[in-house]
């Protein structure tokens, strides 16, 4: 089974996309930032990872570069899941190693549609 | 609203030094304290906002998610309906198969019995056929009867001659009278065979609990209960069928439910996105408000005017605090200028 790591510091987009995760088949672990994700990584061993932006504690452009010094991490798809849409944003993200970008609010299909293309077998 | 171009005019009306102007200006200073706590008082309420939005979308998701587990409860069952009907509908279509050979058992029994009822009335009508032989075996025994007392007179006539043709001709009609008399008895049994025939016909299947008062009364009634399993076969085939489409039909609308219910959850992120908005605008209201504070005091005579914070520099940090395009060109549209919203596609692989 997939393992999704999500990460969010919105309850309420935790509860609902682990809701249309699981209702999908996947098996979702949550974090509510950056640090509380990377102390996830090595137990939940997520074949993906969704990140919010814009989270206290540690944002997901710092969180995505450090799981990406992560053996296990390195190459694991990581999708930024955010409010932001600015373009320079979307730049940092990508230089710091993240796989893709998707604007809140993302229909299910869509999600479903790019987690599957990122993790194939999904 | 351009609150630059209001402080500008404010500005140069209130020029020129007096102590009626200080006086002015003190009014102004307490009158600006006074607004501090109301935009206090709008961040704390935007704040609730954020945590009743928060609440509510959470509760709703849990309804929504019962929602979803009683559509997985329908579409199990549905699925389990679907698969006793499938069964059924295999076991109908064998029930019709041995309904089919009931009727023909029927009706090769129903031809049987009446090519039987044929051969007994042949039969009858044969026996009776019997009864006109009979009539010629006694004309012969009569005949003969005369014939030996014929030959006794004959043989009287003959004297010491004739004495041994006497005796033949005694024993001669002695055979004819027996003749005769089993003649008379195999006419009596042929009659009463024929009789007991003929009421075997008419009465032949009577039952003592007077279900079948006849062979014609009995295929009738087998006819009409093979017609009857036939009919019953075909009614729970359609009935059979009825069930197998509304149970289809549920397996369908609980999917569409799931699907709704899918689309729902993802609507949630509504609530992430206007907790967005409404910390920005918190945050923007709290710089407002040490701002007016500031501006108070130096009309107070507590500050100093050069340290107060650039207005327009404060437009630009409510400018770079936004995250989402609407953000952006709602900010254009009420500022007249400000960044053109980025046209970014809402997914993006790198």
């Amino acid at each position: 089974m997939t393992t999704v790591l999500l990460v969010d510091d919105s309850r309420t987009v935790l509860m609902s996309m682990s809701a249309i995760l699981t209702k999908s088949g996947f098996e979702v672990v949550t974090a509510t930032d950056g640090s509380d994700a990377l102390g996830k990584l090595d137990e939940a061993k997520p074949n993906i990872i969704i990140s919010d932006l814009n989270m206290p504690t540690m944002d997901g452009l710092t969180f995505v570069r450090e799981a990406r010094k992560r053996p296990g991490v390195r190459f694991t798809p990581i999708l930024m899941l955010t409010t932001e849409s600015a373009q320079a944003k979307r730049q940092e993200a990508k230089a710091a190693g993240a796989t893709g970008w998707l604007v809140k609010p993302v229909g299910p299909e869509e999600l479903i549609s790019v987690i599957r293309q990122v993790v194939p077998g999904a | 609203m351009n609150g630059r171009a209001g402080w500008g005019r404010r500005a140069r009306r209130d020029a020129g030094p007096g102590p009626t102007r200080q006086a002015d200006a003190a009014r102004v200073g307490s009158a600006l304290e006074h607004a501090v706590p109301v935009l206090d008082l709008l961040g704390a309420q935007l704040g609730h906002v954020v945590e009743t939005t928060e609440h509510a979308a959470l509760s709703f998701l849990d309804e929504v998610k019962a929602v979803d587990a009683a559509a997985g409860n329908v579409a199990s069952e549905a699925d389990r309906l679907a698969a006793l009907t499938a069964e059924q509908s295999a076991e109908l279509a064998e029930i019709a198969a041995i309904s089919r050979g009931s009727g023909e058992v029927i009706e090769q029994l129903v031809a049987f019995i009446e090519r039987r009822d044929r051969a007994v009335i042949d039969l009858v009508d044969e026996v009776r056929g019997l009864s006109d032989h009979l009539g010629s075996i006694q004309k012969i025994s009569r005949a003969t009867t005369t014939l030996a007392l014929n030959a006794k007179i004959e043989a009287s006539r003959a004297g010491e001659h004739g004495a041994g043709f006497q005796v033949v001709a005694d024993e001669v009609r002695e055979l004819s009278r027996q003749s005769d008399i089993a003649a008379r008895d195999i006419g009596d049994r042929i009659e009463q065979l024929a009789l007991r025939l003929a009421e075997a016909m008419a009465d032949r299947a009577g039952t003592d609990d007077g279900t079948a008062r006849s062979d014609g009364d009995l295929t009738r009634r087998l006819e009409a209960v093979a017609q009857q399993q036939r009919s019953l076969v075909e009614r729970l085939d359609t009935f059979t069928g009825r069930v197998d489409g509304a149970t289809r039909q549920l397996v369908a609308n609980s999917g569409t439910v799931h699907g709704l219910t899918t689309s729902m959850m993802a609507g949630l992120q509504f609530q992430d996105v206007t907790r967005q908005v409404i910390e920005h605008v918190v945050g923007t209201l709290d710089q407002l408000g040490h701002q007016l504070g500031d501006v108070a005091g130096v009309l107070e005579g507590r500050g100093d005017v050069d340290g107060l914070g650039d207005l327009e520099a404060s437009m630009d940090r409510i400018r770079d605090g936004y995250v989402m395009d609407r953000q952006r060109q709602t900010h254009a549209e009420v500022t007249g200028a400000g960044p053109r919203a980025e046209a970014a596609p809402a997914i993006e692989l790198f």
